[in-house]
C-alpha cells in the first residue's frame, strides 16, 4: 500500500499490516510515531543521545510485539508511551540512584527573550522548570499538556488511578506557575 | 500596568508556554529514523505465502471432471449401450428380445409412449 494511502489508517491497523509483512506500514508508523516518542523521551531525559536510544528501543519492542498484537485491547500510542516511560525511568535510575524524584540540577540563569525568539525562550524556560519537577509530576504534566492526552490514557500509561493523575498534574502546574512566575517579565507576560 | 514580578503565572500564560514548547519540539535525526526503519525491516514478519494452485496431471483432472470412479463406470455403461444400439439394427434387437422373452414383441411394447405418438400417424392405417 502506498504511504499516502495510509494517512487515514489507524496506528493499530498499520501494526496489523506490518505483522502481515507490509514494509510500507512500518515506514508510515515510524514517521508518525518516532517524532512524538523522541520528543517525549528528550523532555523526560534532557539528553538527546539517550532519547534517541530510548526511541529506537521502544519502537524495536513494537516491531517485535506486532505479530501478537491484539486489536482493541490498547492503543499503540498508549503502549509506546508506557514503554518509553519505563525505559526512561530505568535510565534515570542509573544516573540518579538516590531516587527517581530527586530534582536534577537546574542551570542557573534565565533565557534571554530576544526579539523574535520569544517562543524559543519560553520553551527553554518551561523546559528548565519542568526539569525541576519530580519525575512523576513532570511525566504527567508532559503527557497532559504537551502531548495532549486524556487523564484515563495517562493513568494507563503511568499505571496509576485517574485521581492520581489529576493530583500530579495539578501539583505540577502549580509548581510551574510559581517557578516561572518569577521570570514573567523575561517571558514577555505583562498586563495591558 | 505590569504584573509584579514573582506573581504566579495564570493558566492561560502556562498554556502559552506549553504551546511554545510544543512548537519547539525536538526533532529526531534522519539517522535515527533510518535506524528505526532498519530495525523494522529486520523484524518484519514474512508475508503469508499465497496458496499456489496444485499442479495436477491431465488425466487426474479429467478423472475428477467425469465424477471419479462412479462417474466413469456410468459413462462406460452408457457408451456400451449406445454402441450396441448403433451397431445392431432394430429387427435384430427385436428378434433377440423374442428369444429372451419367448413372445412376439414390438417396439411399442418397450416404448409405450411411441404408440400414443403414432396413434393418429402415418403408420396407423
Amino acid at each position: 500500500m502506498a504511504l499516502d494511502a495510509m494517512s487515514e489508517v489507524s496506528d493499530e491497523a498499520l501494526l496489523v499490516l506490518y505483522a502481515n509483512g507490509d514494509a510500507t506500514a512500518a515506514r508510515s508508523l515510524t514517521l508518525r510515531l518516532a517524532p512524538r516518542i523522541f520528543a517525549h523521551a528528550q523532555r523526560l531525559l534532557r539528553d538527546r543521545a539517550e532519547a534517541e536510544d530510548v526511541t529506537q528501543e521502544a519502537l524495536l519492542r513494537l516491531w517485535k510485539i506486532a505479530p501478537t498484537w491484539r486489536q482493541g485491547e490498547a492503543k499503540v500510542t498508549t503502549w509506546l508511551y508506557r514503554v518509553t516511560a519505563n525505559l526512561c525511568t530505568d535510565r534515570l535510575r542509573k544516573v540518579r540512584p538516590q531516587g527517581l524524584d530527586a530534582a536534577p540540577e537546574v542551570p542557573d540563569g534565565a533565557a534571554t527573550a530576544a526579539e523574535g525568539m520569544i517562543d524559543r525562550a519560553r520553551a527553554e524556560a518551561l523546559d528548565r522548570a519542568l526539569a525541576a519537577l519530580p519525575d512523576r509530576q513532570r511525566q504527567a504534566v508532559l503527557l497532559r499538556h504537551i502531548e495532549g492526552l486524556g487523564n484515563p490514557e495517562i493513568a494507563e500509561i503511568m499505571d496509576i488511578s485517574v485521581e492520581a493523575v489529576e493530583s500530579l498534574t495539578a501539583r505540577g502546574k502549580r509548581a510551574l506557575a510559581a517557578d516561572l512566575g518569577r521570570r514573567r517579565a523575561e517571558l514577555g507576560f505583562y498586563d495591558g | 500596568m505590569a504584573k509584579p514580578h514573582g506573581k504566579e503565572l495564570s493558566d492561560a500564560e502556562l498554556e502559552t508556554l506549553f504551546a511554545a514548547s510544543d512548537a519547539e519540539a525536538p526533532l529526531p535525526s534522519g539517522d535515527l529514523i533510518a535506524r528505526i526503519m532498519a530495525d523494522a525491516e529486520d523484524a518484519r514478519p514474512l508475508a503469508p505465502a499465497k496458496a499456489e494452485p496444485e499442479a495436477r496431471p491431465l488425466f487426474a483432472g479429467l478423472w475428477a471432471a467425469l465424477g471419479g470412479a462412479a462417474g466413469v463406470t456410468g459413462l462406460g455403461a452408457a457408451v456400451a449401450t449406445g454402441l450396441v444400439i448403433g451397431i445392431f439394427p432394430p429387427d435384430l434387437l427385436m428378434s433377440y428380445a423374442e428369444v429372451l422373452t419367448g413372445a412376439n414383441v414390438t417396439l411399442t411394447d418397450y416404448v409405450p409412449g411411441l404408440a400414443l405418438d403414432l396413434a393418429g400417424g402415418a403408420f396407423d392405417g
